[in-house]
C-alpha cells in the first residue's frame, strides 16, 4: 500500500507493506538516527516525533503515518544552528557512546514543549522509557535542565 | 516488530462496517502497540479503528472518554485527569511514559485485557464501557471481563466514569521493582463517606497477577464503620485473605499477598488523608 | 606535578559528539551496501546435546537464500572467542559450529539471504536432530562426581581438567594462613553469591563484511578489538592477516561485551564464499542470550584481624560459573584476587583458590570489573562486619590497612593475566582524600549520627572501597601515529579503541596538550587495521594510560621534530624550541607559526614528513582507587530497597577530561546498583533463559537511580600520560558491597546473595521478625 507523510518537513510518497514499522520504514528511507536497539518498545532508542508528540517508532504501524508529519533528530537543527538539547548534551559531557542520544532529545523536546518548566523529579520518570547504558543519567538530565532554562530565557518566560 | 504476515490494510468509517469486518484473521488495531508485537500468526488483515470518530471526551454527568482517546489524551484532559483527587492522572502517570501513552488507547488497553494499572481504578471509580457487537450496549467493567466479552468479536466505543460527589475520595497505588515496570501488584480504592461513616467502598487489587480483583469481603469491613486505622487494617487483611495470588517470574504469591495488604492499607490511609484535608 | 594544562583536564567537547548529537549515519548498522546478505542464526534449542544431523535443503530452497552454514561445511578448527593478546589465555574450546551444543542459545547454524524475511524463513526450515544430553545447570552440579562431561571433545586445548568439567584454576598463597588465623583475635567469615547479569548496551552485537575492490576482506563491526578480531578471523578461516582489514566505526556502548569475535567469522565466511556484502544485527534476545554475560561466582572470604583492626590473615576461595565455553574464564578468575588482595597488602597471610566451572547456560565473557566486581562484594562486606565486631568506624578501618604510596604487595608478583604477574610498587594513591573527600561530601558523620528510623522506611549507610589496575603490565602493547598537516594541524591515527567512552577525545588531548595545539587540530582515526597501528584494544582500562602514552611518545617525536625545523627557520638550537599556542618560540620570544613550519617541512628546504610512531608496552599496572558511600532506604513492609544518595570518590590520576571521566564513574555506578538491586538472568529448569528482554530484565532507570555524585580526587601517577592512571572499570565494583553494608546498617541483615531485589529482602526480614 501507498502511503504519504513529511519527515522534518520534507514530502515522501512511499510503498509500504501493511505490518511493517514506521521505524523500519524510517530508517531504510535512510534516517537512520532512528536505531533499533530492541525492536520491543522497551528502550527508547528508535523515539520520533509523530505529529509533534514522542513516540516508539517500533511500536507504530507504518500505515498509521499516513498523513503524518514526523520529526526526527536532523530536524531539530534549524538553519544549521544546534538546538538548546543538542548543544547543552555536547557541551555538559551527556554524550557517551550516543546511541540513545537522538530518541532522547527528541522526548525532552516534545516534553519541554508541553511543559517548559519541567522539574528534575518529572524529567525522571518521563525519561524512564529512553534507556541509557552508558551514562547513569547524571549528565542527561543536568544538560536536559539546562537546555530547558535557556528555552525559557530565549522566551522570555 | 511487524506484522509479517499482513496483506491487507483497512480503514473503516464507520462502526458497523468496521464490525462487520472482523473475522478470525483479522484483528483490530487501535493505537497498534499490541498489535505490532503481539499479533497472533495467521493474521493476514489489519483493521485501523482510527477513522472512526471515537477520540473524544464528555463531561456528562461524569465523564465519557471514546475508545480511541490515547493515555495522554486522557491525562490531559483538565477536568478527567483532576476527577477525584487526581486518581486517574495518578494512575495514567505510572503506566509506561509519555512514548507510549502517546499512542496507547483507553479502548485497545481495556480490549488486551492484561498487564494493567487501569482497570483496577476503573473498576473502583465503577467505570461502564459501552460495547457494539450489532448493536450498542453498555455495561460496568467489571461485568466485560466476567463475561469474557474482551475476548469475544465486539468493538469496544466508550468507557464512562461516572460523577462523584465531596463524599467520594479515590487512590491508587503501584508497588513495583523499578519506576518502569509492571507492577508486582497494584491497587485503588474509592470510598464515599455518609456523615463520618462509610456507606460504601471499591477495593480492588490488580496484577495478582490477573486483571483485577475486587475484595467485598475487605468492602463489607469498611461499611458501617469509621475510617480509622484499626479498619483499614483490618480491611487490608480481608482483602489480602479473600484474593487468590498467583505466582509468575516478578513475584510469588505469598510476596503478592503481603504487598497487597500493605498497598490496601497505603490507599485506605492516604484516602482517609484525604477526607481529612477536605474537613480543613 | 605540572601546574596547568592546556588542553588535558580540561572538558573538552568530545570529538565525535556533533555527529552524535545530530544523529549521523556513523554506526555499523547506518550503512547501506548494495547486493547485502542478511544473516539470522539458529540457535539451540537444547542445554546440552549433540547434532544427530542437520538438513538445510528446504532453507535453502526459500527464495533469496544464499548460503546456509553449518558444523557440515565450515572449519573444525578449535580456537576462543576471547579478544586477547596472543596466545590468548583462555582455552581453545570452541568451533565456528559444533556438532555438540552447549547451551540454549548456542549456534546451531547460519542462513544469509537477500531479505532478513527469508532468512527469519529459512532459518525455521533448518531441520536438526539432537540426542538429548543431561545438563548441568549450576556450579554445584557441574562438580557432582559423574556429572555429564560439557568439553568431551578430544581436540580442545588448554582446559585444565575438562572431565571435572574446570577450564581452569588459579592458586596462590602467602605466609601460612591457618597460622594466620590461629593468631587472629577476630575472625569472620562470609559466602557470597553474584548473579548472572548482562552489560545490556543499547546496541546490540552488528558486523557487516564485504569484499573491497581489491578483494580484500572487509568487516566493518562493532568490537572493542579490531586487531585480535583481524587475527582470530584470519586463523579461524585460515585467509592472510594482510587480506583482512577491520574497521570500527562508532559503537553504541559494549562494557566488556564486545571483546569477543562472535560476529566477524560468520560475516567474513559468508562474504568469502558468496562474495557478497553482509549484514548480521543480534537481537536483543540474541544480546543476552547468545553473546557474552558476567561470570556468575560464588565466593568465601574468611578474614582475621588484630584487635586494633589490622588484617592478619585473608582467605579468598572463589568458585566461577564461566558458562558453556572458557573464554575469559581463567582471567576473570585471576581478577577476582588479583584486583581485591593488594589493596589490603599488609596482611602477612593470604591464601588464593579459584577454580572455573563449566556450565550449560549462557558464557561469560569480559564484563567491567572483570571479576573484581565479584570479589569485592565477600571482601568489603567482611571487612564491615570486622569493624562491627571490633567497634571501629569502618573508615577507619579501612585508613589502618589500605595499601600506600611506596608500597607494594606480594599478589602483584603472584597472579597476573592468566599467569605470573608482575611486581609493583604503588606510586600514586590518593585513597585517603579519597576517603575524606567522600564521606565530608556524603555526610557520613551526620548521617551516622541520626537516631534510628522508626517508621517502616529506615534508612542506612555504608561504605566500601576499590581498586582496580591500567592496563596489563608487559602484556598490553599500544601504538600511535602521528603525522602533521600543512596549516598546522596534525592527524591522530590509533589503533585504541572507542567504545563511547571517549578515548579518541582523551587521547586527541594527550597530543595536543604536547604539540601545543587547540584540540581541534588534532584529527583523530581510529581502529582501522589498515591505517591505524596496533592497540590490543579497549579492555583492562588500558586506553588512557597505555594507548595514552603511545600518543604522547609519538606527539614528542613530533614535537621534536618540528623543532628542528623552527630551530633551522630561526635559526637557534632546537633545544632552544618549546611549542604552544600553535607556534614554536625560541627563547628570546621569537617564534614561527607551526603552519610556515609545515609548509616549510612539506614544500621548501630538507623536505620530510613531520610525523612519527611510537608505542609502549607498561611495566607496571598502577591502580586508581576508590571511596564509595552509600545510602538506602528499606520499606521494612515490602522489602523495597532505594538508593537514597551514593557518593564515589575516585583517584585516577590525572583526569584527561574531567566531564568524561566522571561520566564514566556515573555509568558504571549506575550499572553496578542494577547488578547489586535488580538486575538478574533466570533461567527455567532446561537451561532457558526466561527474562531476555529489556521489560523484564530489569535495569534502574533515571527516576530510581539517586544523581549519583563523582568527586574526581586530585593525584599525580608519574609514569602516567600527564599524570592519568584510568577510570574505565573501578565505578562498577562499588555499588553492590557499599549498599549491602548500607543495608545492613538498615535493617542488621547481611545480605549475601545479589541482587537485592524486595521479594528476597522481605524474606529476610520476614525470617528476622522485622516484618
Amino acid at each position: 500500500m501507498n502511503i504519504d507523510f513529511t519527515v522534518n518537513g520534507r514530502a515522501w510518497g512511499v510503498e509500504i507493506a501493511p505490518g511493517e514499522s514506521l521505524m523500519e520504514l524510517l530508517r531504510r528511507l535512510g534516517y537512520k538516527s532512528v536505531k533499533n536497539g530492541c525492536n520491543n518498545g522497551d528502550c527508547g532508542s528508535c523515539t520520533v516525533l509523530l505529529n509533534g508528540r514522542a513516540v516508539n517508532s517500533c511500536l507504530v504501524l507504518a500505515a498509521k503515518a499516513d498523513g503524518a508529519a514526523i520529526g526526527t533528530i536532523e530536524g531539530l537543527t534549524a538553519g544549521g544552528e544546534l538546538h538548546p538539547l543538542q548543544r547543552t548534551a555536547l557541551d555538559l559531557g551527556a554524550v557517551q557512546c550516543g546511541f540513545c542520544t537522538p530518541g532522547m532529545l527528541l522526548l525532552a523536546a516534545d516534553l519541554l514543549a508541553a511543559n517548559p518548566r519541567l522539574d528534575e523529579a518529572e524529567l525522571r520518570r518521563e525519561l524512564s522509557g529512553n534507556y541509557c547504558r552508558c551514562t547513569g543519567y547524571v549528565k542527561q538530565v543536568e544538560a536536559i535542565l539546562a537546555a530547558a532554562a535557556e528555552m525559557r530565557e530565549a522566551a522570555g518566560a | 516488530m511487524s506484522v509479517a504476515g499482513a496483506s491487507t490494510y483497512l480503514r473503516p468509517q464507520t462502526l458497523a462496517e468496521a464490525f462487520g469486518a472482523l473475522g478470525p484473521d483479522v484483528i483490530p488495531v487501535a493505537g497498534g502497540t499490541d498489535v505490532i508485537l503481539h499479533a497472533p500468526v495467521g493474521i493476514h488483515t489489519l483493521l485501523d479503528l482510527s477513522a472512526l470518530p471515537l477520540d473524544y471526551i464528555r463531561e456528562r454527568n461524569g465523564f465519557a472518554v471514546g475508545a480511541m482517546t490515547t493515555l495522554t489524551g486522557m491525562l490531559e484532559h483538565p477536568g478527567l485527569a483532576a476527577h477525584l483527587d487526581g486518581v486517574l492522572a495518578e494512575t495514567l502517570a505510572h503506566v509506561g511514559t509519555s512514548l507510549l501513552r502517546n499512542l496507547a488507547t483507553i479502548g485497545g488497553h481495556l480490549a488486551r485485557g492484561r498487564l494493567s494499572d487501569i482497570v483496577p481504578t476503573l473498576l473502583a471509580l465503577d467505570a461502564t464501557v459501552t460495547v457494539f457487537d450489532g448493536k450498542p450496549r453498555t455495561l460496568p467493567l467489571a461485568k466485560y471481563y466476567a463475561d469474557g466479552l474482551n475476548r469475544k468479536r465486539h468493538l469496544l466505543t466508550e468507557v464512562s466514569v461516572p460523577e462523584a460527589g465531596p463524599d467520594t475520595a479515590a487512590g491508587f497505588l503501584k508497588l513495583s521493582r523499578t519506576f518502569f515496570d509492571m507492577a508486582l501488584v497494584n491497587c485503588a480504592c474509592s470510598v464515599r463517606l455518609k456523615g463520618d461513616r462509610v456507606a460504601a467502598s471499591r477495593i480492588v487489587v490488580g496484577e495478582t497477577p490477573a486483571l483485577g480483583a475486587s475484595a467485598p469481603s475487605a468492602e463489607e469491613v469498611l461499611t458501617g464503620g469509621t475510617l480509622d486505622a484499626d479498619t483499614i487494617a483490618a480491611a487490608a487483611s480481608a482483602a489480602a485473605e479473600s484474593i487468590e495470588f498467583g505466582t509468575d517470574s516478578r513475584a510469588s504469591a505469598e510476596y503478592r499477598k503481603v504487598l497487597a495488604a500493605v498497598a490496601v492499607r497505603r490507599v485506605l490511609n492516604a484516602i482517609r488523608n484525604r477526607f481529612e484535608e477536605r474537613r480543613r | 606535578m605540572p601546574d596547568r594544562f592546556n588542553v588535558v583536564a580540561g572538558n573538552e567537547r568530545k570529538v565525535d559528539g556533533l555527529a552524535l548529537v545530530t544523529g549521523k549515519p556513523v554506526f555499523v548498522a547506518d550503512l547501506d551496501f548494495a547486493d547485502t546478505l542478511h544473516i539470522v542464526l539458529v540457535t539451540s534449542p537444547h542445554a546440552h546435546a549433540r547434532i544427530r544431523s542437520i538438513d538445510v535443503s528446504k532453507a535453502l530452497e526459500v527464495p533469496g537464500v544464499a548460503l546456509v552454514l553449518t558444523h557440515q561445511n565450515t572449519p573444525a578448527i578449535r580456537y576462543t572467542t576471547a579478544g586477547q593478546g596472543w596466545p590468548e589465555p583462555s582455552p581453545y574450546d570452541a568451533r565456528m559450529f559444533d556438532t555438540k551444543v552447549r547451551f540454549v542459545g548456542d549456534r546451531v547454524a547460519a542462513v544469509a539471504a537477500d531479505t532478513k524475511q527469508a532468512a527469519l524463513e529459512a532459518a525455521a526450515l533448518v531441520d536438526v536432530e539432537y540426542e538429548l544430553l543431561e545438563p548441568v545447570l549450576s556450579i554445584d552440579q557441574a562438580l557432582v562426581p559423574g556429572a555429564p562431561v560439557i568439553h568431551d571433545e578430544d581436540d580442545a586445548v588448554d582446559v585444565w581438567d575438562a572431565a571435572a568439567n574446570m577450564p581452569a584454576a588459579v592458586e596462590f598463597a602467602v605466609g601460612d594462613i591457618e597460622q594466620g588465623f590461629a593468631e587472629s583475635d577476630v575472625l569472620v567469615e562470609t559466602t557470597c553469591e553474584t548473579q548472572y547479569a548482562q552489560h545490556a548496551p543499547l546496541e546490540p552485537h552488528v558486523c557487516r563484511s564485504y569484499l573491497d575492490n581489491d578483494g580484500r576482506l572487509v568487516l566493518f563491526t562493532s568490537t572493542q578489538v579490531p586487531f585480535h578480531a583481524r587475527r582470530i578471523v584470519a586463523r579461524v578461516l585460515d585467509v592472510p592477516i594482510h587480506r583482512i582489514r577491520v574497521i570500527k566505526p562508532r559503537i553504541g556502548g559494549a562494557f566488556g561485551v564486545k571483546q569477543e569475535v562472535l560476529l566477524e567469522d560468520v560475516c567474513a565466511l559468508i562474504t568469502l564464499r558468496s562474495g557478497r556484502p553482509t549484514l548480521w544485527e543480534f537481537t536483543r534476545e540474541e544480546e543476552f542470550v547468545a553473546s557474552r554475560t558476567r561470570h556468575p561466582f560464588r565466593v568465601r572470604v574468611k578474614l582475621g584481624a588484630k584487635s586494633d583492626g589490622r588484617l592478619h590473615a585473608i582467605e579468598m576461595e572463589a568458585w566461577e560459573n564461566t558458562g558453556a565455553y572458557g573464554t575469559h574464564s581463567l582471567t576473570v578468575l585471576s581478577n577476582a584476587g588479583a584486583k581485591t588482595l593488594p589493596l589490603y597488602n599488609k596482611a602477612p597471610h593470604l591464601s588464593f583458590a579459584g577454580r572455573a566451572v563449566y556450565t550449560n547456560l549462557p558464557v561469560g565473557g569480559a564484563y567491567r570489573g572483570y571479576g573484581a566486581t565479584q570479589g569485592y562484594f565477600p571482601l568489603e562486606t567482611a571487612l564491615d562486619e570486622i569493624a562491627r565486631r571490633l567497634d571501629l568506624d569502618p573508615i577507619e578501618l579501612r585508613r589502618i590497612n589500605h595499601i600506600r604510596s611506596g608500597e607494594t604487595s606480594p599478589v602483584f608478583k603472584e597472579i597476573g593475566e592468566g599467569g605470573e604477574g608482575v611486581d609493583m610498587t604503588i606510586r600514586s594513591c590518593a585513597l585517603s582524600e579519597c576517603l575524606d573527600a567522600g564521606m565530608e561530601a556524603f555526610g557520613w558523620a551526620e548521617k551516622r549520627a541520626r537516631p534510628a528510623d522508626d517508621g517502616p522506611v529506615r534508612r542506612g549507610i555504608g561504605m566500601s572501597v576499590h581498586m582496580q589496575g591500567s592496563g596489563i603490565p608487559r602484556i598490553d602493547m599500544a601504538a600511535s601515529t602521528i603525522k602533521m598537516n600543512d596549516d598546522g594541524s596534525f592527524n591522530l591515527l590509533v589503533g585504541a579503541t572507542d567504545l563511547g567512552t571517549g578515548s579518541d577525545t582523551v587521547l586527541g588531548q594527550i597530543a595536543a596538550e604536547v604539540l601545543g595545539v587547540p584540540l581541534r587540530k588534532i584529527i583523530v582515526y581510529s581502529s582501522d587495521t589498515d591505517f591505524t597501528p596496533f592497540d590490543t584494544g579497549a579492555y583492562a582500562s588500558s586506553t588512557t594510560y597505555v594507548s595514552g602514552t603511545a600518543v604522547k611518545r609519538a606527539a614528542e617525536k613530533t614535537r621534536d621534530q618540528i623543532a628542528a625545523v623552527a630551530a633551522a627557520l630561526l635559526e637557534v638550537d632546537p633545544g632552544d624550541i618549546t611549542l604552544g599556542d600553535e607556534n614554536a618560540t625560541a627563547s628570546d620570544g621569537r617564534a614561527v607559526t607551526l603552519e610556515k613550519v609545515c609548509r616549510r617541512a612539506y614544500y621548501g628546504a630538507d623536505q620530510f614528513q613531520i610525523g612519527a610512531t611510537a608505542s609502549f608496552v607498561p611495566e607496571e599496572s598502577p591502580p586508581p582507587f576508590l571511596a564509595c558511600f552509600a545510602e538506602v532506604a528499606v520499606d521494612v513492609e515490602t522489602g523495597m530497597v532505594q538508593v537514597l544518595d551514593f557518593v564515589a570518590a575516585v583517584d585516577c590520576g590525572t583526569a584527561i577530561n574531567p566531564r568524561l571521566a566522571e561520566g564514566q564513574m556515573e555509568g558504571a555506578i549506575a550499572n553496578g546498583i542494577g547488578y547489586a538491586l535488580t538486575e538478574e538472568m533466570v533461567f527455567d529448569g532446561k537451561g532457558r533463559t526466561r527474562n531476555a528482554d529489556l521489560a523484564r530484565y530489569k535495569i534502574p532507570g533515571p527516576a530510581d537511580l539517586p544523581p549519583i555524585r563523582v568527586l574526581l580526587v586530585d593525584s599525580y601517577e608519574p609514569t602516567g600520560p600527564m599524570g592519568a592512571k584510568s577510570v574505565a572499570e573501578i565505578g562498577i565494583n562499588g555499588p553492590i558491597p557499599a549498599i549491602a553494608n548500607a543495608i545492613y546498617d538498615a535493617i542488621g541483615i547481611r545480605f549475601t546473595e545479589t541482587p537485592f531485589g524486595p521479594e528476597k529482602v522481605w524474606r529476610a526480614l520476614r525470617g528476622a521478625g522485622i516484618t
